[in-house]
């Protein structure tokens, strides 16, 4: 279904043409972004502020770094990034998706984060910025909503300064088979139900946990990184391998 | 790792109200803003790193490792220091390690030990008169533990006073040792020239 065709891919669980995917995936996050933070806290129970936090301490982010948070929605990753980075640094945010970048731009101007931030709406796969530009790119559960991760992951390589350092958080598979079981009851069972009743919009929270089955899971993701050109890549699993932290260096 | 993350959420939560309370932590914070402090303490399973801001403080992990300045000792070592001459002596005990600028290490402790505020005051504000009362009384019991912030100043000028004598000597050896290569190659030329 993948390997012998180069036009289809997939959108959850559904297998669709290449070139439609990005509209899809467009829709779902039009769709998802006023609500999008208040569902993160309620479908993870806060924890995602946890698995950003980690994401922040792998990342040796300091002071007067240039910062790229790719996919970065709404934020949260930035909003920190642009206070440690300071004045001396830049973090630009980068999404697809415009009603994502709308509501994250909002949000961190109430925060009072202003000046050393740049909206940029872009594709992962085509990075509309400089060789060797960035000291840190993280992109947090943003990579299995792209199309061609391949070609994503290469256009991060591109971009990323000799000796910067590429952090994936994304989600992946759950070490034991209990809380694989337990997980995929939640996923498929519970938070397409909360998706409608918080969000209205059952079928974009049914989208999010299909694409959560289909992503690569940690060994795999782990070989697509060192295939694009990234060197000493390890992950560490966090809650029980429900999402994993890949890092990966440019030398 | 989520305990760790989730109480460091917690102490940054409490620390950066209690910042923001206070009128002289700009001052303090600006001394040591974009840099990290890390206090290692028997007692904490985990390692205190601070990296500072503008006008706050975030609580990393122990895997951020963009760190400036180290501090490493135990409670009961922390609370003994009441003079300067007890930091020397847990110096050199071995009882507390520091890496990094002795200056930032005061300044980052500052930020801390300097906060000046009604805990009880503002905690009632946020959390209610009753809880607030408690809060602000441990936060007091806290405080009394604290080391005692003037003999760490003192200990720092003095340290500082010696380091410059350090750097005095260390001139005064080089210029020394080359005279004495000087001298050497004088002799050798002397012998060449005798031969
Ligand atoms: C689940 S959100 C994550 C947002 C944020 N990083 C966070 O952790 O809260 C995924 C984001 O990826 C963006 N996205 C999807 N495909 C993309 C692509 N090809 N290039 C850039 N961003 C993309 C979406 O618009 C959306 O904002």
């Amino acid at each position: 279904m993948k390997d012998n065709s180069q036009e289809t891919t997939h959108f959850g669980y559904k297998t669709v043409e290449k070139s439609q995917k990005k509209n899809l995936v467009a829709g779902v996050f039009d769709s998802v972004a006023a609500k999008y933070d208040v569902m993160n806290d309620v479908m993870s129970f806060g924890i995602h502020r946890l698995w950003k936090r980690q994401t922040i301490d792998s990342s040796a982010v300091r002071q007067g770094q240039r910062v790229l948070d790719l996919a970065g929605g709404t934020g949260d990753l930035t909003a920190k990034f642009s206070r440690i980075v300071g004045p001396q640094g830049q973090v630009v945010l980068a999404d697809i998706n415009a009603s994502m970048l709308k509501v994250g731009r909002d949000k961190l101007r109430n925060l009072g984060i202003v000046g050393n931030v740049d909206y940029v709406q872009a594709n992962a796969e085509e990075l509309p910025f400089p060789d060797d530009h960035f000291d840190l790119i993280t992109i947090a559960f943003g990579l299995r909503n792209v199309t061609d991760k391949d070609k994503a992951l290469r256009s991060m390589l591109r971009v990323l300064k000799p000796g910067g350092r590429l952090l994936v958080l994304e989600f992946s598979k759950p070490e034991h088979d209990a809380l694989n079981t337990l997980y995929d009851f939640y996923s498929f069972n519970i938070l397409p139900q909360m998706g409608g009743l918080i969000a209205n919009d059952k079928e974009s929270y049914q989208y999010l946990a299909e694409s959560i089955r289909m992503h690569p899971d940690q060994e795999t993701l782990k070989q697509m990184m060192q295939d694009a050109g990234f060197e000493q890549v390890t992950y560490q699993n966090m809650t029980g391998g429900i999402v994993a932290l890949h890092r990966g260096f440019k030398f | 790792m989520p305990t760790q993350a989730l109480i460091n959420a917690f102490a940054e939560r409490l620390v950066n109200t209690a910042l923001a309370e206070d009128r002289n932590a700009p001052k303090r914070l600006a001394a040591v803003k974009g840099k990290t402090f890390r206090l290692r303490l028997d007692m904490l399973p985990w390692p205190l790193t601070m990296t500072f801001c503008a006008d706050r403080v975030f609580f990393m992990g122990e895997d951020y490792d963009a760190v400036d300045g180290e501090v490493t000792t135990s409670v009961a070592v922390l609370s003994t220091l009441r003079d300067a001459s007890q930091v020397t002596a847990a110096l050199q005990r071995g009882e507390l390690q520091l890496s990094g600028n002795p200056i930032f290490a005061q300044q980052a402790s500052q930020v801390l030990l300097g906060l000046e505020i009604d805990w009880e005051e503002s905690f009632a504000k946020r959390i209610g008169d009753v809880p607030g009362y408690w809060a602000g009384q441990g936060l007091a019991w806290l405080r009394q533990q604290r080391p005692n912030l003037d003999a760490w100043q003192q200990w720092f000028g003095e340290t500082l006073s010696e380091e410059k004598k350090l750097t005095v000597g260390q001139v005064e050896y080089a210029l020394f040792s080359d005279e004495l290569k000087q001298l050497a190659q004088r002799v050798r030329q002397l012998e060449g020239g005798e031969s």
